[in-house]
């Protein structure tokens, strides 16, 4: 091969490509848009879910029991708040939003606010039983819920707590060491870009 | 426009935009199909702000970057693979053709070997874009381009030299 630049042009456009599967392509498309809609569905129904308890069952619930379950509504609503806001560099993340240096950005900043928010997941694994025997603990004491009517709804709290919890924690953690490490392994490419061209 | 006609005219350039971040055929195969559904999906932002060529390249490097992001792990090893290599053209004689496929699979190795940056530029430079539509894509300034360029373009003579 000579030493002409125009030979790389002409060598590059040589080489055999492949065929782009249409049929495949709408497939890929569908379940994407069905995996959007789960998710949203579930979004959706987590922040819902305690207006609808409220709702349907006023007259089961205590007033102790209806100012707590306000109370908790209200956290869980300003945490969907939070956990939007750090996904802020994901959502509207689009492939054509920017040039290639922003978009690398962008995924940067992503994967840190993943990791923090695997972290603040993992923190809610204790909180989250924390509130649950503040509730039991408030309500015996304060004796707004019939005894054997708080024995199995503590039963289910503390059965939520011991089995739920855990597994909760270790797949945050796991989901922040995957963070982290994919992390590190974009860093590395970019970086090694720099030093490159620098 | 249309995506029929989208793929027409730009399947084999996101063909190579592909097989240039990944070596792996059935990777390949797969980038390929996640850049072809990002510019399904993009080509409806498109404001004629640029070339549809440069948007398409954009989009495509912005996905290829996606793809990385994911399976940026140590360098592929091309396992196994399922997905049959594309068919070589038989217009030729046999020994012009091994010695073709011989020269294209060292410039997409030594390709690969480079930075992405330099890579990403060095391959639009390939398929005919100017430094300013680069340096659009990249986020570079025009000048930036040059130098990055010459340099890539450098370094894949040398390797290509050597491996002769």
């Amino acid at each position: 091969m000579s030493n002409k630049p125009n030979d790389l042009e002409a060598l590059w456009h040589q080489q055999t490509v492949s065929t782009v599967d249409f049929e495949q392509l709408q497939k890929q498309w569908k379940i994407l848009r069905l995996k959007q809609y789960f998710y949203l569905l579930m979004d959706v129904s987590s922040l819902i879910a305690l207006p609808i308890i409220i709702y349907l069952f006023p007259k089961e619930l205590s007033t102790f029991e209806l100012v707590w379950f306000s109370f908790v509504f209200v956290l869980v609503f300003v945490m969907s708040l939070c956990i939007i806001w750090m996904r802020r560099y994901s959502l509207g993340f689009k492939v054509d939003a920017g040039n290639t240096n922003e978009f690398v950005e962008r995924f940067r900043l992503q994967y840190k606010q993943n990791i923090r928010i695997a972290y603040w997941n993992k923190i809610l694994c204790f909180v989250t039983p924390l509130i649950f025997m503040l509730y039991l603990v408030v309500a015996y004491f304060g004796e707004y819920v019939q005894p054997d009517v708080l024995l199995k709804k503590g039963k289910l709290l503390m059965g939520i707590s011991a089995v739920c919890m855990p597994l909760l924690w270790i797949w945050a953690s796991k989901r922040e060491q995957k963070f982290k490490k994919r992390l590190a392994e974009f860093e590395a490419q970019w970086d090694v870009q720099n030093s490159a061209v620098g | 426009m249309d995506f029929d006609q989208i793929v027409a005219d730009y399947g084999p350039l996101l063909s190579r935009v592909a097989s240039s971040y990944e070596a792996n055929l059935h990777l390949q195969q797969e980038l390929l199909q996640e850049i072809s559904l990002a510019v399904w999906q993009a080509m409806k932002g498109f404001k004629g702000n640029s070339s549809v060529k440069t948007y398409v390249l954009r989009v495509a490097h912005n996905k290829a970057v996606t793809h990385v992001a994911y399976h940026a792990k140590q360098p592929h090893n091309e396992p196994y693979c399922e997905v049959e290599n594309p068919s070589p053209d038989t217009s030729m004689s046999t020994e012009k053709s091994v010695s073709q496929t011989s020269m294209v699979s060292s410039l997409l190795q030594a390709v690969r070997r480079l930075p992405m940056q330099p890579r990403q530029i060095v391959t639009m430079s390939m398929e005919g874009l100017s430094y300013q539509e680069i340096a659009e894509v990249c986020g570079v300034s025009a000048v930036n381009v040059g130098v990055i360029l010459n340099r890539a373009k450098k370094t894949l003579m040398e390797q290509l030299n050597h491996e002769q």
